[in-house]
């Protein structure tokens, strides 16, 4: 035992007698209200990082992702040679520690080998766009279904700040004394843009740990990723530009400041590759249950019965359990329609019910009236330019379509209905679009055949306008 | 136990040394090959690109032999039966990774198929990779558990003995094998038991919440821990030294003339004898199939009782001196040997060895 050991030991013991005779502090809990823990992922121990540097929270970023995901015990980490290199001192889950530049070679023999466990990389920018190029180019050309998350601060940290691959032009650092001289040393790589070319990259994106929206950014990016990889689709990579306060000779406030000043005009933030609609559809279809059902409400004339009808073809088609209602009695009056759609892998029950998985509200009235019938967990999806006064449930998803301004632009008022259709099958792909178009062939009059070609155009838009609003919903948190 | 490929359990076939070497791979319940092409050992690959995937296993062509070893880490790391091969350049890469495996304490089987060195040399049989191989190659203080095969059939054998050695000391093992015995054909029987595969609850599977996480690392920032790490590592390659030297011996009974040699040269060493008990001297030879742990004790023995050691060597003489360490200045030891993938024959080596006893009568 070490002389320093045995004072930190005395100390200790020190401090324990005298917490001991002190009068017992009261529960905390009891007077306040607890609103921020660290992840149980995230080891109860100080980091070796310095004051102010963005590794500590990233790390801790990945560990709420594990956390809130459950995935602990499916999680394999690789940590890289770089400041990084203790993660799994911090990380309590399985890690490997590669050697340098090689994460994502050795991601590679665990991912093959385990395809069900969530596998992932942290690198730092020395270990993966200088020594480690080829590895990140060939593991993400293979469409590796890892998550890399690539730490970009600029500067070797670890051997205490040299100039590195993503150096800026004109920076100083130990090896670049008077500045980074692109005649000699070339520019700074933008390896986020790079590797998006490349058809293995699912999901690219950079972001800023530098302040909070960019710490939520961030981790959202981070659940996105996790996510993607159940589907097997690819590599996901999001670099996150960190700081180095230690080696850019500055306070972590300027440190910080330095990366909106500096950092991010040549490494500007946001998405630079994103999943395909079709790609994602197929996340939701894992999270859809058998049993959907919906109520579609709004005025007369909006297609609200023809919308019901034509989903219930499509499952008929699909050889899927069926039932459509249309709503009849006083709540006619009033100009209102509504109908209940139900379908299911299973025999239906009863056809009328009084609480849905989601909801499909075109206008104001039926907003008011059944806003409070979605099922916690389930979908809300408006017409948005009827409607103005919203739900503010929290336990239910919530998306607004304005179909009515992009039915003219279709030039179309009719395919209204088609737009929010298009909308819904991207959260609920309950049939395939080409069953619809069957359907619709079916239920529309044959003089109305001519109308198909811009139906199915409308069903489109509605796609790529919810399929824009997730992506959205996942910038702002 | 593991999927036994029917159709070549107990049977004999006649094949390549790199073939025969791979369907053991499979036999054997290899999980995961990861390799790069290099004459004269590209057959593996290729074979386990073809078989692998029909059995639901993993083969993938890494972009480097230095992507290549790390992708055994990983797989190794993760619990699984993992092989690599190459040939003398790419063996130089994966340095780096096998130094890293060692120390992380990672079973894997690792296959050297020995061309002509240094630099890019030329692609016929060598035996320039003994130091790399025995003492080390990568950096720092560690060992690998080398076999010598000197036939096809135990390019196969040494797959199944490779995987067992490593598993059971968490050590990786290579097998140091050259151009010519992989490119050659000759008979092979797979007859083999049940393939043996060992609990490894050290693995990075995921983490349950009822252990502690796993970690595979060979960082030991405090040089205590790292000493304290060496000295594992250290009494792990004596207990090796202890329970796995093996080597074969031809005519060593009332020997006075003995042949050391491995792999190629001691089919070579072989005839030698042979003609040299013709002609009424008495040679023998003693090969060493594992080069490490090197068997110094039988050699010594051995130089009790005999006149003169040749060693014969395809490089410029590397195990020579392990022979010289052995013997302790007890017998002459003396070396001959063929560079840059040049052969030496029967004869060559048989007149080496006459010259050499008719010095020592005259002096
Ligand atoms: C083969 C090899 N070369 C060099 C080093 C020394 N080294 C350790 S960390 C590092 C750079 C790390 O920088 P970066 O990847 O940017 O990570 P950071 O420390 O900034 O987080 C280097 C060059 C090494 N460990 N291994």
């Amino acid at each position: 035992m070490s002389a320093e050991d045995t004072i930190s030991e005395i100390q200790t013991e020190e401090l324990q007698t005298e917490l001991l005779s002190e009068e017992k502090p009261r529960c905390i809990e009891e007077d306040y209200e607890l609103i921020y823990k660290k992840p149980h992922t995230l080891l109860d121990v100080s980091m070796h990082y310095c004051p102010g540097c963005a590794h500590s929270l990233v790390h801790k970023l990945i560990m709420e992702v594990v956390e809130e995901m459950d995935i602990q015990d499916k999680t394999v980490g690789v940590a890289p040679v770089g400041c990084a290199v203790f993660a799994y001192d911090y990380m309590d889950i399985d890690m490997q520690e590669a050697a340098h530049g090689r994460a994502t070679a050795v991601a590679t023999g665990i991912k093959r080998l385990m395809p069900d466990k969530y596998v992932f990389t942290y690198q730092g920018d020395g270990d993966l766009a200088a020594i480690g190029i080829a590895e990140t180019i060939h593991s993400i050309n293979r469409g590796e279904n890892i998550l890399i998350v690539f730490i970009n601060n600029a500067v070797y940290g670890m051997t205490s700040g040299q100039m590195a691959p993503t150096t800026l032009v004109g920076m100083k650092t130990t090896t670049s004394p008077y500045g980074r001289n692109t005649d000699i040393c070339g520019f700074p790589i933008k390896v986020s843009e790079l590797i998006a070319s490349l058809p293995g990259a699912f999901y690219v994106t950079r972001q800023a740990v530098n302040n909070h929206t960019g710490v939520r950014k961030t981790k959202k990016a981070i659940q996105n990723a996790f996510t993607y990889q159940k589907l097997k689709k690819g590599t996901c990579f999001i670099e996150i530009i960190g700081n180095c306060p230690s080696n850019w000779k500055m306070t972590p406030i300027e440190a910080n400041k330095f990366i909106d000043d500096a950092m991010i005009k040549t490494f500007p933030l946001g998405d630079i590759k994103l999943p395909k609609g079709e790609d994602l559809k197929l996340l939701t279809q894992e999270k859809h249950k058998m049993t959907e059902e919906l109520i579609i409400a709004g005025f007369g004339g909006q297609g609200v019965l023809s919308m019901g009808m034509t989903l219930a073809y499509a499952g008929m088609i699909e050889n899927k359990e069926i039932s459509w209602m249309p709503s009849y009695g006083p709540e006619m009056r009033g100009g209102t329609a509504n109908c209940i759609a139900i379908i299911s892998d299973k025999k239906i029950s009863s056809p009328i019910i009084s609480t849905f998985d989601s909801a499909i509200i075109l206008n104001q009235p039926s907003m008011e009236k059944f806003e409070s019938k979605v099922k916690p967990g389930g979908l809300l999806l408006y017409e948005s330019t009827n409607i103005l006064k919203l739900s503010n449930r929290k336990d239910i998803e919530i998306i607004g379509i304005p179909a009515v301004e992009e039915a003219l632009k279709l030039e179309s008022s009719k395919v209204l209905n088609m737009i929010i259709l298009g909308a819904y099958l991207v959260r609920k792909p309950v049939v395939r679009t080409e069953s619809i178009m069957q359907a619709l062939t079916e239920v529309l009059p044959e003089r109305y055949h001519h109308m198909l070609d811009i139906n199915r155009r409308a069903l489109e838009k509605g796609a790529e306008l919810v399929e824009k609003k997730m992506i959205e919903a996942s910038e702002v948190f | 136990m593991e999927n036994i490929n029917p159709d070549n359990k107990g049977v004999t076939k006649l094949m390549k040394g790199n073939e025969a070497l791979a369907e053991a791979a499979i036999l054997a319940g290899c999980d995961a090959y990861f390799g790069y092409p290099i004459t004269p050992q590209s057959e593996v690959l290729e074979y386990l690109s073809r078989e692998m995937p029909q059995r639901g296993r993993v083969v993938l062509q890494a972009e480097s032999e230095v992507a290549a070893i790390n992708m055994i880490y990983g797989g190794a790391g993760a619990g699984f039966r993992v092989m690599t091969s190459s040939s003398s350049p790419g063996i130089s890469l994966m340095q780096e990774g096998i130094s890293y495996i060692a120390s992380a304490e990672l079973p894997c089987l690792i296959v050297n198929v020995n061309r002509a060195g240094p630099g890019l040399g030329a692609i016929q049989p060598a035996q320039g990779d003994y130091f790399q191989a025995v003492k080390g190659g990568g950096h720092g203080d560690y060992k690998l558990i080398v076999l010598a095969p000197n036939s096809v059939q135990e390019m196969a054998d040494f797959v199944f003995l490779g995987f067992e050695l490593a598993d059971k000391y968490r050590n990786p093992v290579m097998i140091l094998s050259d151009g010519a015995i992989g490119q050659m054909m000759e008979k092979v029987t797979f007859n083999y038991g049940k393939v043996k595969k060992i609990e490894k609850p050290w693995a990075t599977v995921g983490k349950p919440k009822d252990r502690e996480r796993n970690i595979i690392t060979s960082l030991y920032i405090k040089p205590e821990r790292m000493e304290e790490h060496n000295r594992k590592l250290g009494d792990k390659y004596k207990e090796v030294e202890l329970n796995e030297v093996r080597f074969e011996e031809i005519q060593t009974e009332g020997a006075e003339y003995l042949f050391v040699a491995f792999g190629l040269s001691a089919r070579i060493c072989h005839k030698a004898v042979n003609l040299a008990r013709e002609k009424g001297i008495k040679a023998g030879l003693i090969r060493p199939i594992t080069l490490f742990p090197f068997p110094s004790k039988r050699i010594d023995e051995l130089a009790e009782k005999s006149k003169l050691f040749l060693t014969v060597e395809l490089n410029m003489g590397q195990m020579v001196e392990d022979v010289k360490l052995a013997v302790s200045g007890k017998t002459p030891v003396e070396f001959y040997g063929r560079q840059g993938g040049m052969v030496p024959t029967p004869e060559e080596v048989f007149n080496k060895l006459e010259n050499l006893i008719s010095i020592s009568h005259v002096s």
